[in-house]
């Protein structure tokens, strides 16, 4: 009787294990859908020419509790933008989120989704006009909760035609 | 020998062509008040940063006209200092520079006359360097 090579057994094994491992970190339709309709919901203070940038963030629970969204939401004042990317070389800087969660508490399942940018330079690309969102889903590790400090920060540099402010970071406290 | 003359006539007509426009001086701010105490001018100063894009905007297309450049250079010590380098993050602290660009003219004493920012052209440059030559 012919014998099935060692490595083949640990290639279907490995095979089998990363297909069970990418279904329990598939994101749950209904919570995408409850992202979709309740990201509406998050209002940001009124941008002014002060403060040309405004947000606010929230978290959605999948309703079994063991999935979630952090949304952000950004409203940046008319004519105003921050900066999506830039080149490497680059002195012009880059938009960075950042959440604080502890890395034993969740799984993110994927990237963040970020807004559509706007092609700025040959240096740069930018976020610009009002309500745009920042969402991320992740799994809650088994018998974990999410801490009391639990927060998201948006570090930006924003400009508009004629004059810029320097870099800054604005933190959400997610859970109130 | 004529070929000569000729050649440096050239050369020097071709070299004030390009040289239009504001000549900033490399001198730290308490040299430059010293030396404006001497010669009784006034000082501007350019407080801008690297990733200001408005900055280098209003210095490649206003900073470089020939009637800012000639009326600035006859008046004022002028100086161009990053923020966020040296000296520069001293003078933005004492004298509150919060946006770029952020355009200054000073006395001798260091004496803010005149503040302006953003949004600058050629002719806000000019009313602004005489606002403060008025004020003197």
């Amino acid at each position: 009787m012919r014998t099935i090579p060692k490595h083949t057994t640990r290639l279907f094994v490995l095979f089998i294990c990363l297909s069970f491992k990418l279904v329990a970190q598939k994101v749950n339709e209904t919570l995408k859908l409850q992202v979709m309709d309740e990201k509406f919901s998050i209002t940001t203070p009124v941008p002014s020419e002060l403060d040309p940038v405004a947000i606010n963030a929230k978290l959605i629970f999948s309703e079994d509790q063991k999935q979630f969204a952090i949304v952000m939401k950004v409203n940046i004042l008319s004519s105003w933008h921050i900066y999506s990317s830039v080149t490497k070389n680059s002195p012009l800087i880059a938009t960075k989120i950042n959440e604080n969660l502890p890395p034993d508490t969740a799984i993110a399942l994927g990237d963040w989704i970020k807004p559509a940018t706007t092609p700025f330079n040959e240096e740069a690309t930018i976020f610009d006009g009002e309500d745009f969102y920042f969402i991320r889903y992740y799994q809650l590790n088994n018998g974990k909760s999410l801490p009391k400090d639990t927060n998201i920060s948006l570090y930006y540099q924003a400009c508009d035609p004629y004059q810029c402010f320097p870099p800054q970071t604005k933190t959400i406290q997610l859970l109130k | 020998m004529k070929k000569h003359i000729v050649l440096c006539l050239t050369l020097f007509t071709i070299s004030t062509g390009i040289a239009q426009g504001i000549t900033f001086t490399n001198s730290s701010l308490e040299a430059t008040l010293t030396k404006a105490s001497e010669d009784n001018k006034l000082i501007f100063i350019d407080c801008y940063t690297v990733w200001c894009s408005p900055c280098k905007k209003l210095a490649a297309e206003v900073f470089t006209q020939k009637n800012v450049g000639d009326f600035y250079n006859k008046n004022f010590i002028n100086l161009k200092i990053d923020m966020e380098k040296g000296e520069g993050l001293e003078i933005a602290q004492y004298y509150k520079v919060n946006s770029y660009p952020t355009l200054l003219i000073l006395n001798s004493e260091g004496e803010v006359l005149e503040r302006f920012g953003g949004g600058t052209d050629a002719d806000k440059m000019l009313k602004k360097g005489q606002q403060a030559l008025d004020k003197q």
